[in-house]
């Protein structure tokens, strides 16, 4: 190898194509898609600062009880405040942190490049073949501008793998233990962002114990033990007691079993959806390779198997959840391409040919597309704007200096809450009795029978359609618009 | 083992040439990631002095303010209302204490957050107003009476300074009434003493109803 790749073009100027690839994805997401993918983005990680800044908002049942930690709502209050002082509120600031989100996403393509490097032993082609998988993976693409924690953990945890197989591949390197510290902070970071990412901890330990590097293996763990350390101080400044959050989340998600109240999935529930519904073929395309070569690049293997089986066992199972894995699923993937398209060498033609190496690159290269393909037309079948109809609805009924409350067609937990609202009203689940109610005088709604139910409501006039939903307004006139003792 | 070692130190010495990025682009990193950080510092330093008041906004009403008696703090008559806190985690928002219904559903009240030690409520008037009187419904007129709040005062204020005072101690009724007599008052304050560790340890209120007249002129 060397700093210069196939086409002649140097190595750095590949990862930054890779990235612009990249940031191409993302924009086609964030163009196509608003809304949300699951309400915890709104009000798990937004709404909570959005409360800390403005005094109001509607949290949920999480943050009576500390289920939750500040970190990440934290991070989001400093990116409201920005957003803030750019002059955007409502639906223009859940715009801007989902383009802020899809924008750090990008920093998923220079890992992926070290990953890759590290598990080809040095080899800068296969880190140019990860980073433009992980680059331009759809479901990247398609998670990217969400407030989710996964895509937090996403980031955090293949940085953390790609210094650890760093680590792996080239022991000798300088600054180990301050490398190995680093990858044990990585893993505390996403373990605080999402505490099942904890799945991702025991494979590094445990390797470098097993290589006999107890100094780096003592460097990870106080990394680690920092970080827990630092969410066990910020739980005791918010909660009142130290890992407040960490303790009632395990004890109810396993002592109470409360995971299973939020919905019971079959085992296979990953592979089903996660692997088949997402990647079609693809999902063989990917899995045959990394097996038939799996001694090459067994940590990976064992990277994403072990969190698979791991996650599998949790009875709630979300596809979300798994998003952490694919990265290494992709570095096992194209490890077992490349070395599987080795067998180029064995064509006579090819064997002393100046060619053989960009044939093999681009063999695997266009592996990497055919997924990709295959991903694209397998995540279009995820919802591209659930939601993003209310949350426009809310924003623009926030503007209206004369909105004194506000019925929407979902449950409380479905909407933009009062992030998108951003006006201190009453707001409530669409309710024919509350219609008469005097200080409900504005109506977002999208279900047939309520839409049936308005139309025959002669207080209520229709004045804005945003995709779906229709806004009401109450008309003047009608149930006191004046003091009525 | 030995020819591992050597193949070892081959791909060390490869890997660590895998990408010299330019200068150019080390610096533009180096001050992206720099300015996000402080950005990030910045915000993060204001979000944590937050510490906002909760406040209801201005309702526009396209009605002029009448002249007669009426219920001065309805928001129909352009009041606005501060609180200490309120039930974020049911809904129980501060404009259904000053909504006006008379037959109000469950959620349709104000009620504050157990964690709120010291809760308060204040309807700030459209205008000020002559004020004659101030009656609320707190949660035994629709709720189990145990629910009912028991000691508070109530206070006229005229640019924050009290010109009248009611202050009740062991109350039973679940729709007190209080006569008041202030002059240009520009709100009414009411504030609670709530025990821990009692059924009582929220405040609910359905409405606060101010009887008053507002001023002919603006402030």
């Amino acid at each position: 190898m060397t700093q210069r790749a196939p086409v002649g073009l140097p190595v750095w100027l590949w990862v930054v194509l890779c990235g612009a690839v990249g940031a191409l994805v993302r924009l086609y997401y964030f163009d196509v898609k608003a809304g949300i993918h699951y309400p915890d983005e709104i009000f798990q990680y937004v709404e909570p600062p959005f409360h800390k800044i403005h005094g109001f908002a509607w949290l949920p049942w999480e943050y009576e009880r500390g289920v939750r930690n500040w970190v990440l709502p934290g991070y989001y209050g400093a990116l409201l405040e920005l957003g803030a002082g750019l002059g955007l509120s409502g639906w223009g600031l859940h715009r801007f942190l989902a383009l802020q989100n899809a924008a750090l996403s990008l920093l998923i393509v220079p890992a992926g490049f070290r990953l890759g490097v590290a598990v080809g032993r040095g080899d800068a082609r296969q880190g140019v073949l990860l980073a433009l998988a992980l680059g331009s993976f759809p479901l990247f693409g398609y998670f990217a501008p969400h407030t989710l924690s996964e895509v937090h953990g996403l980031l955090l945890t293949t940085w953390a793998y790609a210094l650890w197989m760093e680590q792996v591949a080239f022991p000798d390197h300088h600054g180990r233990c301050r490398k190995a510290c680093l990858v044990g902070i990585l893993l505390g970071a996403a373990f605080i962002v999402r505490y099942t990412l904890i799945a991702f901890v025991p494979l590094v330990l445990l390797d470098y114990n097993f290589r006999v590097r107890f100094r780096e293996l003592f460097a990870a763990t106080c990394g680690f033990g920092a970080m827990v350390l630092l969410l066990g101080f910020i739980d005791k400044l918010t909660w009142g007691s130290f890992l407040h959050s960490f303790v009632e989340y395990a004890d109810y998600n396993f002592i109470e079993g409360g995971a299973s109240e939020h919905g019971v999935m079959p085992r296979d529930f990953y592979w089903t959806v996660a692997f088949g519904e997402r990647l079609g073929f693809g999902a063989h395309l990917l899995l045959v390779p990394a097996c038939l070569v799996f001694w090459r690049h067994w940590r990976m293997l064992l990277s994403w198997g072990i969190v698979l089986a791991v996650f599998s066992m949790i009875e709630h199972k979300e596809e979300r959840f798994l998003l952490s894995i694919w990265p290494f699923v992709w570095a096992s993937a194209i490890s077992g391409a490349l070395a599987l398209a080795d067998g180029l060498r064995h064509v006579r033609r090819l064997a002393r040919s100046r060619y053989l190496a960009p044939l093999r690159a681009g063999a695997v290269a266009l592996l990497v597309v055919c997924v990709c393909v295959l991903s694209f037309y397998g995540t279009e079948k995820l919802p591209m704007r659930w939601k993003a109809g209310i949350f426009r609805a809310q924003s623009w009924i926030g503007q209206q200096g004369d909105a004194s409350g506000v019925l929407l067609d979902d449950p409380t937990h479905l909407n933009g809450g009062y992030f998108l609202l951003a006006r201190n009203i009453p707001q409530a689940s669409f309710d024919a009795d509350l219609l008469s109610r005097r200080v409900f005088n504005y109506v977002a709604v999208y279900e047939p029978w309520s839409l049936r139910w308005m139309g025959r409501n002669h207080d209520f006039a229709a004045v804005a359609r945003f995709e779906d939903v229709t806004v009401y307004r109450r008309a003047a006139g009608s149930t006191g618009d004046a003091p009525r003792r | 083992m030995k020819k591992d070692e050597v193949a070892e130190a081959g791909t060390q010495e490869h890997a660590a040439r895998a990408v010299v990025w330019p200068r150019f682009m080390r610096r533009a990193a180096r001050v992206l990631a720099g300015a996000y950080v402080v950005a990030l510092i910045t915000g993060a330093a204001v979000f944590l002095r937050r510490q906002p008041i909760i406040a209801t906004p201005v309702i526009e009403t396209h009605a002029a303010l009448p002249t007669e008696w009426t219920n001065v703090a309805s928001f129909q008559a352009g009041s606005t209302v501060r609180v200490s806190s309120f039930d974020v985690f049911r809904s129980h928002h501060p404009l259904f204490a000053v909504d006006g219904e008379e037959a109000p559903t469950a959620l349709m009240k104000w009620a504050t957050l157990a964690r709120d030690s010291r809760p308060w409520l204040e309807v700030r008037f459209a205008r000020p107003a002559e004020v004659r009187r101030v009656e609320l419904v707190l949660s035994g007129a629709f709720e189990d009476a145990a629910f009912t709040v028991r000691d508070y005062s109530i206070q006229c204020l005229q640019n924050g300074r009290a010109v009248a005072r009611a202050q009740v101690r062991a109350n039973r009724e679940p729709r007190p009434a209080y006569p008041m007599k202030c002059i240009a008052a520009d709100s009414v304050r009411v504030d609670f003493t709530v025990p821990r560790g009692q059924r009582v340890d929220v405040v609910r209120l359905y409405e606060i109803v101010v009887w008053g007249r507002f001023s002919s002129e603006g402030p």
